[in-house]
């Protein structure tokens, strides 16, 4: 399986509006072959609508309640669905 | 789960939002005149027809304007509920709303029961068209969650209340609701203060304290049975109310105990944040919190007035509280929505010198309506003078803030 680079963001202790600031500001640095791994409490629907219109992909895990796993790529070669989050 | 599809035309235009919140700030600045110019008559008694006008000025006029306004952008963005025809449909209702507002003002004010009754037709007109697009879009929509549930009961109550008022209204052509004259006004009272603002609080708060402040959760208890528990309380208290059954203060004392709770739970909540800053809006929160737990507590060993003050005082806190958080985020959203890479940071948004001043102004006001109680009731003059200042401040705050937002965007379009 190819390997992709990861850009973690643990967003867990982040007071609002801090996670998406970041977020939104490390995406739009992604290069080629790299993803945005979000670690966040709430889905973040307003970052998801800014993906939707700035043509990045993303990926939604929830674990739980008040644990998600984002993953954001504007890589088309990136196959966020191969992605591993544990 | 991938992209979903999440458009952001269901996001609203800031520009809704703003007009809403600027037009209540209008009615904040014509709510602290009439402070300045009637400030014995206002108290007088609760029950005078001056203390009536403020009230509605300040309940209707800043806090429903601001909550209908804020709920065009918590819906979609927070809940990822879409409005259909957002942009339109804010429109008729901003206008609509003001139009019912100055209208049940003025009718207050005059003693008029004709200009009342269109006033509150209108007001009715006006939140069946808001409710009808936004309740089926709740229950359908939005994923089940105690903000979710509670802004049904609220916006359920926020009805419930503008027909108790428009028979109210009405009683004085229908001989057999004139006779329930009182009680269609407690009704209307209670589902206004407790149903429509106090639960669109809580539910607010459920979703915004713990995302907002990084707090701990609220206990599962309380999200899952307070809030309806509370409706069905006011529901039982209307019924006993309408049918003449002595039982109101038995609920009311109730409905204070629970109101209490929520406000102590929310301030532990708030005590256990894991990254404790004091900004403004945190500020705002806690002086919220204390003063409607105080009101609470003055209702129930019957100081009306001080409890009257003290609701107004509180809910109007979470109103800039959450302004000053709602304002700074539509600018970053919609510029980065847009793609616009150096659009500023919520914090760069509106200066927090100046929300300082406004709080601080707000803490005056505070000293003074208390003041007017207890030395003399020229004292409101004061708070309405303080309350003026702060409440121009607030729109120069709002129009700074469209103002990045529209440069930005220009600077954009032109390349």
């Amino acid at each position: 399986m190819k390997q992709y680079k990861e850009i973690l963001l643990n967003a867990m202790e982040l007071e609002h509006p801090e996670p998406l600031e970041r977020a939104a500001q490390m995406m739009r640095m992604l290069k080629d072959g790299e993803y945005l791994h979000l670690l966040i409490r709430r889905k973040p629907t307003p970052l998801l609508q800014i993906c939707d219109s700035q043509n990045f992909r993303y990926r939604i895990i929830k674990i739980h309640e008040s644990r998600y796993h984002i993953l954001i790529t504007e890589d088309s070669g990136v196959k966020l669905e191969d992605i591993y989050v544990q | 789960m991938f992209n979903n599809g999440l458009s952001l035309d269901q996001a609203p235009p800031i520009s809704i939002v703003l007009r809403f919140f600027i037009t209540s700030a209008i009615f904040a600045i014509a709510a602290a005149l009439f402070m300045m110019l009637y400030p014995y008559e206002i108290s007088s008694s609760y029950r005078s027809t001056h203390t009536v006008v403020l009230v509605h000025l300040l309940l209707f006029g800043v806090a429903a304007t601001t909550m209908i306004g804020a709920l065009f952008q918590m819906l979609p963005v927070m809940a990822g509920v879409s409005i259909d025809n957002a942009l339109d449909l804010a429109k008729r209702v901003h206008v609509l709303l003001a139009i019912a507002v100055s209208t049940v003002v003025y009718s207050l004010f005059i003693g008029s029961t004709a200009l009342l009754m269109l006033g509150a037709s209108i007001a009715l007109v006006t939140v069946i068209l808001f409710v009808s697009k936004t309740i089926t879009k709740l229950f359908t929509e939005a994923q089940k969650s105690a903000s979710s549930t509670g802004m049904i009961l609220a916006l359920t109550s926020l009805t419930l209340a503008i027909i108790a008022i428009t028979l109210l209204a009405t009683g004085n052509i229908f001989a057999q609701l004139s006779n329930h004259f009182g009680e269609l006004r407690s009704i209307h009272i209670h589902l206004v203060l407790i149903g429509w603002i106090f639960t669109l609080i809580c539910s607010v708060s459920f979703m915004v304290i713990e995302m907002f402040y990084v707090t701990p959760s609220y206990p599962k208890i309380i999200k899952k049975y307070y809030l309806p528990l509370l409706f069905t309380i006011l529901l039982i208290q209307s019924v006993a109310t309408f049918a003449s059954l002595d039982l109101v203060e038995y609920f009311d004392l109730l409905i204070s105990l629970m109101v209490i709770i929520f406000c102590l739970t929310t301030l532990r909540v708030l005590k256990l944040r894991k990254r404790p800053r004091a900004d403004t809006t945190i500020k705002l929160w806690y002086t919220a919190l204390t003063t409607i737990m105080f009101s609470a507590f003055a209702f129930s060993t019957n100081y009306i007035e001080l409890s009257i003050y003290a609701f107004g005082f509180g809910v109007i806190a979470v109103i800039y509280a959450m302004s000053y958080k709602i304002v700074p985020f539509l600018v970053w959203f919609h510029l980065n929505a847009k793609g616009i890479l150096d659009a500023p940071l919520m914090s760069e948004v509106i200066s927090v010198k100046l929300a300082k001043i406004h709080l601080w102004l707000y803490w005056g006001t505070a000293l003074f309506l208390t003041l007017s109680l207890l030395v003399d009731p020229i004292m409101l003059a004061v708070a309405g003078l303080l309350f003026l200042i702060l409440n121009l401040i607030y729109i120069y705050n709002l129009y700074s803030a469209s103002k990045i937002y529209y440069k930005r965007v220009k600077l954009h379009n032109n390349g």
